[in-house]
């Protein structure tokens, strides 16, 4: 009998640890099962029991976990549930704040040993928050929308399926990488979901679950910050513009060194400028209209059809297709005006005037915010003007495809390649192959450019000689 | 054209009938928005010297197993402008004691940190937004951070 609640703390008095709140729990990880039961160990830890009467695996986890003596220490004291309240910390002054932790044995090197003072493994949660409404994990199925709460109950199934694996040595690994979750915190999670599942069928309800592969959570279930122009010009977070440019950043871009470091200039000029801009529509109510189906929406219906391209493999006619379903109600003025062209300004309202300075000022003159947020624009214009030449679709789709081509190898070329090793390099030119330089005219234009800005990073030229397309011969 | 960080300054700390209230002012004289960590991350607190700091950062956080990586909570103060951050925190904290000799049960050791007379407070800020960093070689959310915002305040007894 190896399972243990505190449900005293010697030297603090009583009232800092809400035992019955982990037994409440426990109860129902055992799904009610009447087996469960405990005694008091000491005046300071109860011993749980069970003899199990249900199936299903939060029940035999249990089971194993309260009937087996895994040794930890010489007194058999192996797992002990902590069930703190809000004001508890840890030795590194880390609140609780609704967390949920394991903390391996001290000494025994797992994750969390120096900051545990025992020999016992802790499973240490804060049971004040009840339901934890205000946490917010990604809901398995949606792409990794942040709206799914966690209740005390799985919290703690949680941890003792890292408990579990702690007391037997078969710890996986552990870092602090969000998304993808390491190895041990979608097992966790994986697991998570069982507990889920048993409380929803108690409940006769369809189970909502946990995305295994995301490990961070966010307070308020609101969804990822992203794009203020569009969040303000479209009126909410959640709009279709909003989560079309969020798709985009975070479901691929972000996740390669280049698309990361790319985003990090980018973030810093945009944030630099887009407050004015938020400033100005909140002070001239009708550019928020404005902003949005002159530059947001035609931005999106650019940036998708990029998508298509690139990563849907779209081609010709059905291309040309994409981009009308997408939408263009770009005009001739405001593409005039972001290419600089002063007279474009005579029809424009004050208002406009001034959005329109701040656009130019800012957007003209940083290269990733052009090449990202402006350049894709002209997208529109390319299809307007071969429809205007009487192109069939067919013609149209080569001719936006052949700008695309032109557009991807323009990408700005980053100060971190030449930290790269020769294989990190060559992965990271895979990735732009597979996502954005998908033809092998775009990858050669884009090779050249990489080795003449960094003519004497041999690693980079071997990973361009490694590389198909890239325009390197082998060494 | 500046470009200055984030200003801290520490204006109050008084004790109410069920919290400790710290409120700090924070400035930003650059031409930018600017943004903060907005919740206190972490309680360091010495009772031998009475000497407690605030931490709004997940800087010195060490890596544990964990139901959920949640994030901080974050704000934005404009340019050339302030704001004023009020934080809500338990009048005692509780933590577990160190033990001479190890043994498997937990002690538990309780400070009055409303008792402190002398409080720091420490704020990561950016000049960008948070976001979660998706690389597969992810650094924590605290390489975010350009800079902290540092005050202090010498509370006198009552």
């Amino acid at each position: 009998m190896t399972l243990f609640i505190q449900s005293d703390a010697t030297g603090a008095g009583s009232g800092n640890v809400d035992a019955p709140e982990a037994f409440v729990n426990l109860v129902v990880i055992a799904n009610g099962d009447t087996g469960l039961g405990f005694t008091d160990l000491s005046p300071r830890i109860q011993q749980i029991t069970y003899a199990r009467t249900l199936g299903g695996a939060p029940p035999v986890r249990l089971d194993t976990l309260v009937n087996t003596f895994f040794g930890v220490n010489p007194q058999n004291i192996d797992i002990i549930i902590v069930p703190v309240l809000e004001n508890f910390v840890l030795a590194d002054g880390s609140r609780m704040n609704r967390r949920g932790i394991t903390l391996s044995p001290a000494g025994s090197g797992l994750p969390g040993a120096s900051l545990n003072s025992t020999t016992s493994c802790l499973v240490v949660y804060d049971t004040t928050d009840r339901n934890r409404l205000g946490q917010c994990l990604a809901r398995a199925g949606t792409g990794g929308t942040r709206d799914l709460p966690i209740s005390n109950p799985v919290t703690l199934y949680h941890e003792l399926s890292h408990a579990s694996r702690v007391v037997t040595n078969a710890l996986l690994q552990v870092t602090r990488e969000c998304d993808p979750a390491s190895p041990e915190e979608n097992a966790a999670i994986t697991e998570e979901n069982d507990m889920r599942t048993q409380i929803a069928t108690a409940l006769g309800v369809a189970p909502e679950l946990r995305d295994p592969n995301i490990h961070c959570a966010r307070k308020g279930c609101r969804g990822d910050g992203c794009c203020i122009v569009a969040t303000v010009a479209s009126g909410s977070h959640l709009s279709a513009e909003v989560d079309a440019l969020r798709s985009l950043r975070d479901g691929y871009l972000r996740r390669s060194e280049a698309g990361f470091a790319f985003f990090g200039r980018l973030h810093e000029a945009y944030y630099g400028f887009s407050p004015e801009v938020v400033r100005l529509m909140a002070a001239h109510a009708g550019l928020r209209d404005v902003v949005l189906r002159r530059y947001v929406r035609p931005l999106v219906s650019a940036l998708q059809t990029i998508e298509d391209y690139t990563l849907g493999g779209m081609r010709g006619a059905e291309l040309t297709r994409q981009l009308r379903e997408h939408g263009d109600d770009s005009t001739e003025a405001e593409l005039a005006l972001l290419d600089g062209d002063a007279a474009a300004t005579a029809d424009l309202s004050g208002p406009e005037r001034e959005l329109s300075a701040t656009l130019i000022a800012h957007a003209g003159r940083d290269p990733y915010v052009r090449w990202a947020l402006i350049d894709p624009l002209f997208l529109h214009r390319t299809a307007r003007r071969a429809a205007a030449a009487r192109l069939t679709n067919e013609e149209i789709g080569r001719t936006l495809a052949a700008a695309i081509d032109g557009w991807a190898a323009q990408l700005p070329i980053e100060d971190f390649w030449p930290s790269l090793t020769r294989s990190e390099a060559r992965g990271e030119l895979r990735f732009l192959a597979d996502c954005l330089l998908v033809t092998a005219d775009a990858r050669r234009r884009f090779g050249m450019r990489l080795a003449a800005a960094f003519p004497d990073t041999r690693a980079i030229h071997a990973a361009l000689a490694d590389e198909p397309d890239f325009g390197e011969e082998d060494e | 054209m500046t470009d200055a960080g984030l200003v801290a300054h520490l204006r109050s700390v008084r004790e109410l009938d069920d919290a400790l209230e710290v409120v700090v002012d924070v400035g930003n004289d650059s031409d930018r928005t600017l943004h903060y960590v907005a919740e206190v991350r972490a309680i360091d607190y010495d009772p031998a010297t009475r000497r407690l700091r605030l931490r709004l950062s997940d800087r010195g956080r060490q890596l544990v197993i964990e139901a959920a990586m949640v994030e901080p909570t974050f704000r934005t103060v404009e340019p050339h402008s302030e704001a004023s951050l009020v934080l809500s925190l338990p009048r005692t904290i509780v933590r577990l004691a160190p033990q001479a000799e190890r043994s498997p049960e937990p002690r538990f050791e309780e400070h009055r940190i409303a008792d402190a007379t002398e409080v720091e407070v420490e704020i990561g800020w950016s000049r960008t937004p948070y976001y979660a960093d998706v690389r597969a070689r992810a650094e924590p959310p605290e390489a975010w951070e350009d800079g902290t915002a540092h005050a202090s305040l010498t509370v006198r007894p009552e």
